[in-house]
C-alpha cells in the first residue's frame, strides 16, 4: 500500500486533536505528582469510570445525552476524592510504596467493577458534532474529534486559572513546593490536596468522556492503556510540569496516529514505547522537567 | 503569652524533647540556645502544630493549642520562621506573602495588598524583586522573605529558628535589627539561635536547651555571657 504525503499529514491532524485527551490524562498525572510527589495510578481508570457513570445516569435516567459530558466529569471528582481517601490520605508521608502500590490496586478494582457491571462488553457512547466535516483544502477535520479538542482547551484554560488565579490554586501551589511552610502559612495541606484530587479527577472524567466518544464506545479495554499513554505522556513532559503534559500529550496523540498509519494497529504501542525509551535514555526529565532536587 | 510544659516530642521511640518547660512573656524577645541535637527545631515545630508532641501542653494566652493543627495555632496568634526559611521557591515574592496571608486573602483582599506594601517598606530588599522567583532570591533575601511571609499573618509571637544560618555578618546584624524592630512594635519573640553572641544581646530573657531539656535559663546579665556560651557549647562544668 502506498502511503502519500496527505495521508500523513492526515493522521497526525486526526492524532493531534484526539491527543487533546491524553494532554488532560497526562495533566491529572502530574498535577498529582506535583502535589503530592507521588504516582496515582488508579487516575486514568478513574477518568474511565467517571465517563460510565456519566453515561449510565444518561442511560437510566433519559437526560439528553450531551449532559454525559457534565456527568461524567462530576463522577470523576467525587472517584478522584475517593481515591485520595482510600489510597492517600492515611498512607505514611514517608512511605512512597504504600500509595503507588494502593492506587494500583485501586485500579484493578475500579476495573473490576466496570467488567462486573456491563458484563465485560462494550457499551456505544454518544458523540458530539459527528455529523460535522471540515474540509480544508486537502485535509478533513472530523466534527467530534474538533468538538474534543476545542473542550479539552477549555478545561486546560480553565485549569490554568484556577492555579494561577484562586487562591485555591496559591494554595495548591503552596503545598505542591513546600508542605511545612504551607502549612505554617494556614493552608491545611490534607485538605487542599483532597480538593487537588478531586479536580483531577473532573479533568480525568472529562477526558474519559472525550475518548470515549472518539473511539464511539466505552470499554473497560481502554483503562490500561490510556493509563500507559498518560504516564508516557507525563514522563515525555517532564514529571509534575502542566505545560509539558500538555505537549506531551498532543505530541503522543499525533505521534500514535502517524505510528497506526505507517506501521498498523498492531505495532503502533511498540513505536509509542520506542519513544518512551528515547527519551528515558536522552531525556529523562521529559521536555520540561528540570533535575528533581531533593532537600 | 507562650507558655509551655512538660513538653515531650518523640521520633519513634527516640525522645527529642523530654519535658520542657518555657515561658515567653508578652513583648519579650525570648533566646533558645543550645548545640546541635539539643532539640530546638523540634521544640519549635511542636509550638507550631506542626509536630504532634507525645505529652505536655502548650498555651497561648490562656489557650491549649497542643492537639491542633498548624493553621490552627496560626489563627491563634503563633507565626514560625521555619529552619532553612522555606520560601516557595517557585513562586514569586509576591505570591510568597499572599500566602503567608492566606487565611485573610478569602475575606480581606484589600487589607493584604496594603500589608504587602507595608512588607516592602519594612523590607526595602524586597521591594525591587516582588516579581522575581523566590527560589533565584540570595539567603539573605530569602531570609527577609520567610519573616515577611510570617508576619503577613499578623501574629502576636513570631518564633524564628535560626534565622541568621549560613547567612554573612553584614546580613545578620541586619536580620537582627528587623527582630528587634519588630518587637519593639509589640511583637513577642521566640528566637532559637546557635549565634549566642547576637542573640543575648537582644534577649531579654534565655533558655539553654541540652538534650530535649531546658539546661538552665536566666536573663542577660545575671550571667556572663561567657559562662553560658560556654555551658552551651561546652559542657555544663565550667571549667
Amino acid at each position: 500500500m502506498a502511503i502519500d504525503f496527505i495521508d500523513v499529514v492526515q493522521a497526525i491532524i486526526d492524532g493531534l486533536l484526539f491527543g487533546s485527551t491524553y494532554a488532560l490524562i497526562g495533566l491529572g498525572f502530574t498535577l498529582i505528582f506535583g502535589a503530592m510527589h507521588k504516582l496515582n495510578l488508579a487516575y486514568a481508570a478513574s477518568a474511565i469510570a467517571g465517563a460510565y457513570v456519566g453515561l449510565a445516569v444518561i442511560l437510566m435516567s433519559g437526560l439528553p445525552i450531551v449532559l454525559t459530558f457534565v456527568l461524567g466529569p462530576v463522577a470523576g471528582g467525587f472517584i478522584g476524592f475517593g481515591v485520595y481517601i482510600t489510597c492517600f490520605r492515611y498512607m505514611p508521608a514517608t512511605n512512597m510504596l504504600a500509595p503507588l502500590m494502593a492506587s494500583i490496586g485501586a485500579l484493578f478494582f475500579i476495573d473490576e467493577i466496570i467488567i462486573h457491571a456491563t458484563a465485560g462488553s462494550p457499551l456505544a457512547f454518544p458523540a458530539v458534532m459527528d455529523d460535522v466535516f471540515l474540509e480544508v483544502g486537502e485535509y478533513g477535520f472530523r466534527g467530534d474529534l474538533i468538538f474534543v479538542l476545542v473542550t479539552s482547551l477549555i478545561a486546560m484554560l480553565v485549569l490554568l486559572y484556577v492555579l494561577f488565579g484562586t487562591r485555591l490554586g496559591l494554595a495548591t501551589r503552596a503545598v505542591s513546593q513546600q508542605v511545612v511552610a504551607a502549612e505554617l502559612c494556614g493552608i491545611a495541606s490534607h485538605r487542599t490536596n483532597a480538593t487537588t484530587f478531586a479536580i483531577t479527577g473532573v479533568l480525568g472524567g472529562l477526558a474519559g468522556c472525550m475518548a470515549a466518544a472518539a473511539v464511539g464506545v466505552i470499554s473497560p479495554l481502554l483503562t490500561v492503556p490510556i493509563t500507559v499513554k498518560g504516564l508516557i505522556v507525563t514522563v515525555i513532559g517532564g514529571l509534575g510540569s502542566i505545560p509539558g503534559a500538555i505537549v506531551a500529550g498532543f505530541a503522543v496523540g499525533g505521534f500514535e496516529n502517524l505510528f497506526l498509519l505507517l506501521f498498523g494497529v498492531n505495532q503502533r504501542d511498540i513505536y509509542v514505547f520506542l519513544l518512551l525509551f528515547v527519551f528515558l535514555v536522552f531525556r529523562p526529565n521529559g521536555l520540561f522537567g528540570k533535575a528533581i532536587n531533593r532537600d | 503569652m507562650l507558655e509551655v510544659k512538660d513538653l515531650v516530642t518523640a521520633y519513634g521511640s527516640i525522645e527529642a524533647l523530654r519535658g520542657v518547660t518555657l515561658t515567653a512573656n508578652q513583648g519579650e524577645i525570648t533566646c533558645i540556645l543550645g548545640p546541635n541535637g539539643a532539640g530546638k527545631t523540634t521544640l519549635m515545630y511542636s509550638i507550631a502544630c506542626i509536630l504532634k508532641p507525645a505529652s505536655g501542653s502548650v498555651m497561648v494566652d490562656g489557650r491549649e493549642i497542643i492537639g491542633t493543627s498548624a493553621p490552627h495555632a496560626l489563627s491563634c496568634g503563633v507565626a514560625l520562621v521555619p529552619e532553612n526559611r522555606l520560601v516557595f521557591p517557585s513562586m514569586s515574592v509576591e505570591e510568597n506573602l499572599e500566602a503567608g496571608a492566606y487565611r485573610r486573602l478569602a475575606t480581606d483582599r484589600q487589607r493584604v495588598r496594603e500589608d504587602i506594601e507595608n512588607a516592602f517598606i519594612r523590607f526595602p530588599a524586597l521591594k525591587d524583586r516582588r516579581g522575581q522567583i523566590a527560589g533565584t532570591l540570595s539567603g539573605g533575601e530569602q531570609q527577609m522573605l520567610a519573616v515577611a511571609r510570617a508576619m503577613m499573618s499578623r501574629p502576636r509571637i513570631l518564633m524564628m529558628d535560626e534565622p541568621s544560618l549560613g547567612l554573612a555578618p553584614l546580613v545578620v546584624a541586619e536580620i537582627f535589627s528587623i527582630i528587634r524592630q519588630l518587637n519593639d512594635d509589640g511583637v513577642t519573640i521566640v528566637l532559637v539561635e546557635q549565634n549566642a553572641h547576637m542573640a543575648l544581646q537582644i534577649a531579654h530573657r534565655f533558655y539553654l536547651l541540652d538534650q530535649g531539656q531546658v539546661a538552665f535559663s536566666g536573663a542577660p546579665g545575671e550571667i556572663g555571657e561567657d559562662d553560658v556560651i560556654q555551658r552551651a557549647y561546652l559542657g555544663s562544668k565550667a571549667a
